[in-house]
């Protein structure tokens, strides 16, 4: 920005005369330094979470008070911040720019642009830790947010507004299911919001890269504060994003908030707790950890003006042990979980969703109904499967209503497998589901799966329009509707040829 | 707190229970001045922790030191026992204590006044009426030439900041300008 001499003068004359005389400033000393902490004396009257401004540039948060020092957090790691320096207070608390100019842009935790697009330009500023809706503001989850995929929307839905848990070990999907859901958003008018805790720049930079490829950065932000950040920028970062989707739910829109993970934030939070030298509790993590989260997922919610903040969660787990600290607390904060088995994953079968550990609390509510009615058995059926096929391991001759369930669940978890990136409508998922449920798979081979379910969407959606529209308006499937499926799912059977058949008549 | 200064509080306590009445604000300047001096200082306490030196010696060391800075008789004594209990390396953290807590029995603001120029006296009790006037408290001050404000003065105690100077003005201005090009 270029400035002419003659406005310096003026704008120099203008803030000697705007001085206000009366005042004192509140000053505090350094006179402790180190690992991203400062120990300041004096501030006699700050409070907790006040923003200080050090002499040298450098600011910090105020998150513990002591007899006669208070620790303040750094949040820049490159500006120094000397012993004996001055520390100021400045009454307010640290804010976050907000507004829709966000949107389609790569912010650090302190809403700094790192997507090399210019300078955010926005006249709104929200405090990050901002009050929960109260329960008169709240209004109940009763509408869905379709994810995309099969597995979740059938046995695991979301309703606008939930908080469910993605919970695994390392490596089985976790951040590809946040990753698909985004993507799946894409002309549904839901602000998607990514936040990265802890992760990698080449892991951020991927998934900026996925979300651009698939122009879903068109309606997402993403906040980053990577591993090598400051430990305040990690803790900061979901409350900068909550803050950010807030905005956006205060106008009545759709907002779905992804927090990948928040193991990491929990380690953040225990790393500046020991820093503070507060008593070490459960795995080290300090006795208010609990609450870290908790105010954090409150956030969530549906309001009555119409707008909701979804939040989706992300926890890593060591060896599939979903009783650690951190994944019990989450467990029971959120309104439900999606559990990733590596077994499941490394057998194939992907998204590994484990059906049995996986619950959604408020979602069956918000389900579609079309969905419902094609999923109401499914869930036992999977469970039954998954019995029968540990007790089938041991080599006993099975009845026929056992073998029958045996092929019925393994057409189940076949028709539930979905590849990455690839995303069905709910009336895709209603037609794929119908398949399953009124048995017109149990002749198809398992390779053919997919082309049939594949073909089937398309040979509905293309010769029978009418039928597919009626299931997307309704968002039911009548008994009139169910009649004219079979009749198309019947015609469509006659019709398919599976691959090898093609294959063999190509080499005739 | 860790133990160290546990202790050195313990010390700076009953000193000043038992001190408090006879120390008048000129042996607290003295006291500032030689807290001062050991915090500029600080290897003069791992020479007088040498064993090599015996008590005695090291006692009339900081005698010698305390009587340049015309610091008060109990002081000496203080320090006497200090290296007694072989309690050297405490000295300057006793002596922080015994100042922090003199202020506060006494309520008492310290301040330091920088100027471009020196003050005169009439302009320091102004200064000091109108910061007696803010806080409440009993205004002691000490004054030093600062040529970087350009003009004006600033007015520094370990809790407030009164400042009306050029160099804050063009520091305002300079942040104002950053921030203005960063948005």
């Amino acid at each position: 920005m270029k400035v002419k001499s003659s406005d310096l003068v003026s704008l120099f004359e203008k803030s000697l005369v705007g001085v206000d005389l009366d005042k004192l400033d509140e000053i505090g000393i350094v006179v402790q330094v180190g690992d991203g902490i400062c120990q300041v004396h004096g501030l006699t009257n700050a409070v907790d979470g006040e923003l200080i401004e050090f002499d040298g540039g450098n600011k910090g948060i105020i998150l513990g008070l002591d007899e006669e020092t208070v620790s303040v957090f750094l949040l820049h790691d490159s500006i120094v911040v000397q012993e004996s320096e001055i520390a100021r207070r400045t009454g307010g608390v640290f804010k976050t720019v907000v507004g829709d100019q966000l949107v389609g842009r790569v912010v650090n935790a302190l809403g700094e642009p790192l997507d090399g697009l210019g300078p955010i330009k926005s006249d709104e500023l929200r405090q990050v830790e901002s009050e929960v809706p109260q329960i008169i503001e709240r209004s109940p989850v009763d509408e869905s947010l379709e994810t995309g995929i099969t597995v979740v929307d059938a046995l695991v839905p979301i309703g606008k507004g939930q908080r469910e848990l993605i919970i695994g070990n390392r490596g089985t999907g976790k951040t590809a299911i946040a990753i698909d859901s985004i993507l799946h958003q894409k002309g549904k008018n839901v602000i998607c919001i990514y936040v990265s805790i802890g992760k990698r720049q080449a892991n951020v930079a991927r998934i900026v890269r996925t979300l651009e490829q698939y122009g879903a950065l068109d309606y997402t932000i993403v906040v980053s504060s990577e591993a090598s950040e400051a430990v305040l920028n990690q803790y900061l970062a979901p409350y900068v994003g909550c803050t950010m989707g807030e905005y956006f739910r205060d106008k009545g829109q759709d907002v779905l908030i992804v927090y990948d993970d928040l193991s990491n934030h929990a380690v953040a939070f225990r790393e500046m707790s020991l820093l503070m030298r507060r008593s070490p509790g459960r795995e080290a993590y300090p006795g208010d950890v609990f609450y870290l989260h908790s105010r954090l997922l409150e956030r969530a919610g549906k309001l009555t003006n119409g707008g909701s903040l979804t939040a989706l969660p992300i926890v890593q787990v060591q060896s599939d042990d979903i009783t650690a600290y951190i994944p019990t607390n989450l467990i029971s904060i959120t309104d439900g979980q999606i559990f990733l088995d590596t077994q499941l994953f490394n057998s194939g079968v992907r998204p590994a969703v484990n059906v049995e550990l996986s619950v959604s609390r408020v979602g069956g509510a918000a389900q579609t109904k079309a969905i419902k009615k094609m999923t109401r058995a499914l869930r036992l059926e999977l469970a039954q499967y998954h019995e029968l096929l540990a007790f089938s391991q041991f080599g006993t001759e099975l009845d026929e209503v056992s073998q029958r369930q045996l092929a019925r669940g393994a057409l189940a978890v076949e028709i539930l497998k979905q590849p990455q990136f690839v995303t069905y409508s709910f009336v895709d998922e209603t037609l794929i589901l119908f398949l399953l449920k009124e048995s017109f798979l149990d002749k198809v081979e398992h390779k053919d799966l997919s082309a049939f379910t594949t073909q089937f969407i398309s040979y509905v959606k293309s010769v029978y329009p009418k039928v597919y529209e009626t299931i997307f308006k309704q968002q039911d499937v009548s008994d009139q509707t169910k009649e004219q499926l079979v009749t198309l799912a019947t015609e469509f059977s006659k019709l398919f040829v599976s691959q090898e058949a093609e294959e063999t008549k190509e080499k005739e | 707190m860790n133990g160290d200064r546990v202790i050195a509080r313990n010390y700076a306590v009953a000193f000043i229970n038992s001190f408090i009445d006879d120390i008048s604000e000129q042996d607290f300047l003295a006291m500032q001045d030689a807290l001062a001096f050991w915090e500029e200082n600080r290897k003069t306490f791992y020479f007088l922790e040498a064993p090599a030196f015996d008590a005695a010696k090291k006692i009339s060391i900081l005698n010698e030191v305390l009587e340049k800075l015309y610091a008060p008789e109990s002081l000496k004594e203080l320090f006497a026992l200090l290296v007694r209990h072989k309690r050297v390396l405490l000295i300057r953290d006793v002596l922080r204590e015994i100042c922090a807590l003199y202020k506060k029995r006494k309520n008492i603001l310290f301040f330091t006044i920088s100027s471009v120029h020196e003050l005169h006296d009439d302009e320091l009790d102004l200064i000091k009426q109108f910061l007696k006037n803010k806080t409440g408290k009993t205004i002691l001050c000490t004054c030093v030439i600062d040529k970087s404000l350009i003009a004006g003065i600033r007015c520094r105690s370990e809790t407030v900041e009164w400042e009306y100077s050029v160099r804050k003005q063009l520091d305002n201005l300079r942040r104002q300008l950053i921030l203005q090009g960063s948005t």
